[in-house]
């Protein structure tokens, strides 16, 4: 479907074709150039109403909801979108901005059938265009992605000479593949590879590198790079018998108070305890550090200063029923036992405050009695959407280190 | 009969008899049996295939055929978060087309399963796909999207560790989703044309692996589903459970329906004869656990692949035992039985074509040199059988 502008200068030139053959005033002229301007006219609002359906059948794409709301008005637009071809592509990939990851989905199917059908036709995929859309870093990563694979199709060269560009990309697919690319070349460069272990965002790829700086005599710090927590303010145990404990909140949640004592599980007395962990990942075993406890919640805090305002994602692993608070707030719970431990498993979405900030993490215990089933413990980090870590202060890990409370049995009180 | 009609009769039976197909796990009657006749016997990985087409990743689920068209889902990505739906011209092995969605749910699983576990299932009209993820996709026979659910988004405390694997099925306009898990667990029926919950019913919190089947019961159509510690059917109109049958059920390996007959593998699994209310036990035995492999039940015998590698064959109506044969294993797919014929597949990508016979008679061994987790599909005179990295065609004339 050509332009209006094109039509435009189509309806001029028969008009001069016209003027030029036939007398003005001529009925035949004015009638031809009636059913000139009708026709344009009806072509040029074709024009816009294909438009405007495309970008209303996106619209209604990314207004799918939960538990398949808009399902069916999502089906009818996708394939209005479909149907519209090679203009629709580009419209669709800017579509990703901003949607769910539900919508998302339904997007991406959306371009997968519009790309075969050129593919079918024989047409080429918009080149410039979709290396336009790559080198707008503002456009969502994901849909970079996709169009810096279809790019790689019909310009292998041009995606080539991209690439480099990708290795602090917003878009971790780009980034991955940038730094594996970079890897084959610079494996024997330190300082090159010292800029790939910074920029890499992925864990078996960070592994990979720091293998390889060790065996040029450089070690890197794993767990520092992936920003975790190593000091913390431990508390507990508190009761969980029944499993209790996950829902309700002990006074130990409103955060880190020194010196400042509890009712713990069994009678005892309980305070805040600064432990620091060097284990890998900066898991901390609260078996280890509080005493081995079934049925119990123990509180993790840490204080830190952001330089300024911004959002953040405090990730979690644990094999343990957690909630995460941030400066009080409630970000994350889920309550689950013994289903494997995971880097970044629980994720809570917050906004650092730029000054003092605090984290509480509860982990909660329950009392299942296999071997596989004994582990109490936590690693915490927090970093930007790439998973990047953020440039934070810990504040915990300068304090004095407190004396902790030993737990005081019910007998010795009396 | 008039001259006109008799000759519209001849031209109805002179129609072509349509492939049959196998549209979802264990073929058309979810038993792992097909109808189909000179079935190939003797394969390698440079004989006796028709096809192989390379996969865009790995899968543990099982391909699925319908009409001329074969679909199979893969997982890929350095986190397995990249979901594919792979549609393939079944005469030829091309890809007619290939979708992908990102995952969004949980990617973790044990080492030997991945996302694309669960196996689809289509009819002419559409195919479905769900990801151990909890990813869910609906596509017409061109691939062009019908509908998509993330049910992690929908239900975010569902959690299976190890990985999910049940497949769904198709029965009455509905979509059947099993997703028994240790969080937000149930069984629902989706609407099949938009994807929106027609019921929703929660399951116990547990890891369950096993399919779920659909049988008619007085007119009335049922799903049945087992779990650890039970047998249940559910009315497929409400999802209101019917009846609950107590029984120390599998987890991974499925039950099956013959006619009046039930197979429910557990410890130990029952045979019977399965009721308005549930099975009538008529045996049980113990020598018919099988691990990760489902119980084939063909020509009066049951077949179990143990992960040991020992082929148990047993009399269906008295639970002797016929025999007793150690082929290679371990196994995860399911055997299937066709052409008096029983095909088992090991990881390995070694079939052991048995003759379904009272005795052990090892027809072949078959080695395609690939690791093989789904269950193989038979259609058209063919074996369809996907490994961790391709789908392969087996034909007794491939040409």
């Amino acid at each position: 479907m050509t332009s209006p502008r094109n039509f435009g200068n189509w309806t001029f030139a028969i008009r001069i074709l016209a003027t030029t053959l036939l007398a003005p005033g001529d009925p035949t002229m004015i009638r031809l150039t009636s059913l000139i301007a009708a026709f344009a006219a009806s072509l040029i609002s074709t024009g816009d109403s294909l438009g405007n359906d495309v970008t209303d059948s996106l619209r209604t794409i990314r207004s799918v909801g939960r538990e398949g709301q808009g399902n069916e008005a999502a089906a009818k637009a996708s394939r209005n979108v479909i149907s519209a071809g090679l203009p629709a592509l580009i419209p669709t990939l800017e579509a990703f901005a901003g949607s769910s990851a539900t919508a998302k989905n339904w997007l991406r199917s959306s371009v997968s059938a519009i790309v075969d059908a050129e593919s079918a036709a024989a047409r080429p995929l918009p080149a410039d265009s979709l290396s336009a859309f790559v080198s707008k870093k503002s456009n969502d990563p994901e849909a970079r992605a996709i169009a810096f694979k279809l790019l790689a199709t019909v310009k292998p060269d041009a995606a080539q000479a991209m690439q480099p560009t990708f290795i602090d990309d917003a878009s971790l697919e780009l980034r991955r593949d940038a730094i594996s690319v970079r890897l084959k070349k610079d494996a024997e460069n330190t300082d090159a590879l010292m800029t790939l272990f910074e920029a890499t965002r992925d864990l078996d790829q960070a592994e990979q590198i720091a293998k390889l700086l060790e065996q040029k005599g450089k070690k890197v710090d794993l767990t520092a790079h992936f920003g975790y927590f190593t000091t913390w303010n431990l508390c507990g145990p508190f009761d969980s018998t029944k499993g209790v404990g996950f829902a309700q909140s002990f006074p130990a949640e409103q955060g880190y108070v020194a010196g400042k004592k509890y009712p713990g599980k069994g009678g005892t007395t309980v305070g805040w305890k600064t432990v620091t962990t060097k284990a890998a990942y900066g898991m901390v075993d609260i078996n280890k550090e509080l005493g081995k406890s079934m049925d119990a919640v123990a509180y993790a805090t840490v204080q830190f200063d952001s330089d300024s305002d911004r959002p953040c994602e405090v990730r979690v692993g644990s094999k343990n029923a957690v909630h995460i608070y941030l400066n009080g707030k409630k970000l994350f719970e889920r309550e689950a036992y013994h289903h494997g431990y995971n880097m970044d498993q629980h994720v809570g979405f917050g906004v650092l405050k730029k000054g003092a900030n605090e984290v509480v993490l509860k982990v909660v215990q329950n009392n299942q009695k296999e071997n596989w089933a004994q582990d109490w413990g936590f690693n915490l980090r927090i970093c930007d959407e790439t998973g990047g870590k953020l440039p934070l202060k810990s504040k915990t890990a300068s304090q004095p280190v407190s004396s902790p409370v030993e737990p005081v049995s019910p007998e010795v009180k009396k | 009969m008039s001259r006109l009609a008799a000759i519209g009769l001849m031209l109805v039976l002179s129609l072509p008899v349509s492939a049959a197909d196998w549209p979802q796990f264990r073929g058309p009657t979810a038993n792992g049996i097909s109808t189909e006749t000179n079935l190939p016997v003797k394969w390698s990985a440079k004989e006796g295939i028709a096809w192989k087409t390379a996969m865009p990743g790995k899968g543990v689920s099982s391909p699925i055929v319908v009409g001329e068209t074969v679909y199979v889902t893969c997982s890929s990505g350095p986190r397995d978060d990249r979901l594919h739906l792979v549609a393939l011209d079944a005469a030829k092995g091309t890809i007619r087309w290939q979708r992908t969605i990102a995952a969004t749910g949980s990617t973790t699983c044990h080492p030997t399963s991945c996302m694309a576990a669960p196996t689809p299932v289509a009819n002419a009209n559409a195919v479905y796909a769900l990801f151990a993820t909890g990813d869910l996709a609906a596509f017409d026979p061109q691939g062009n999207p019908l509908w998509y659910r993330s049910l992690s988004g929908d239900y975010p405390t569902i959690i299976n560790q190890v990985g999910m694997a049940s497949s769904p099925i198709l029965a009455g306009g509905l979509l059947i989703v099993p997703m028994d898990n240790v969080g937000d667990s149930f069984i629902a029926a989706v609407d099949a044309k938009t994807g929106v919950n027609k019921w929703k019913i929660a399951r116990p919190k547990d890891m369950n692996w096993v399919s779920p089947l659909v049988r008619t019961v007085n007119g009335k159509e049922e799903i049945i589903f087992q779990a650890g510690k039970e047998l249940a059917a559910y009315d497929l109109a409400t999802g209101t459970k019917t009846w609950a049958f107590p029984h120390e059920s599998a987890s991974i390996a499925s039950p099956l329906i013959e006619g009046e007959k039930i197979l429910v593998p557990g410890r130990p699994l029952l045979a019977g004869k399965l009721g308005t209310s549930g099975p009538q036990s008529a045996w049980t035995s113990t020598k018919l656990s099988t691990g990760n492999s489902s119980p084939l039940l063909y020509q009066n015998r049951v077949y179990a692949a143990n992960s040991s590698g020992v082929v148990t064959c047993v009399d269906a109506e008295k639970g002797s035992v016929l025999f007793q044969e150690r082929i290679k294993g371990p196994f995860s797919a399911a055997p299937v039985g066709a052409d008096g014929k029983v095909y088992i597949v090991n990881e390995a990508g070694q079939t052991t074509v048995l003759k379904a016979a009272s005795e052990p008679e090892i027809l072949a061994t078959n080695d395609l040199g690939e690791r093989t987790m789904g269950s193989p599909a038979i259609s058209n005179g063919r074996l369809f059988i996907r490994t961790d990295k391709s789908i392969v065609c087996v034909a007794s004339n491939p040409k």
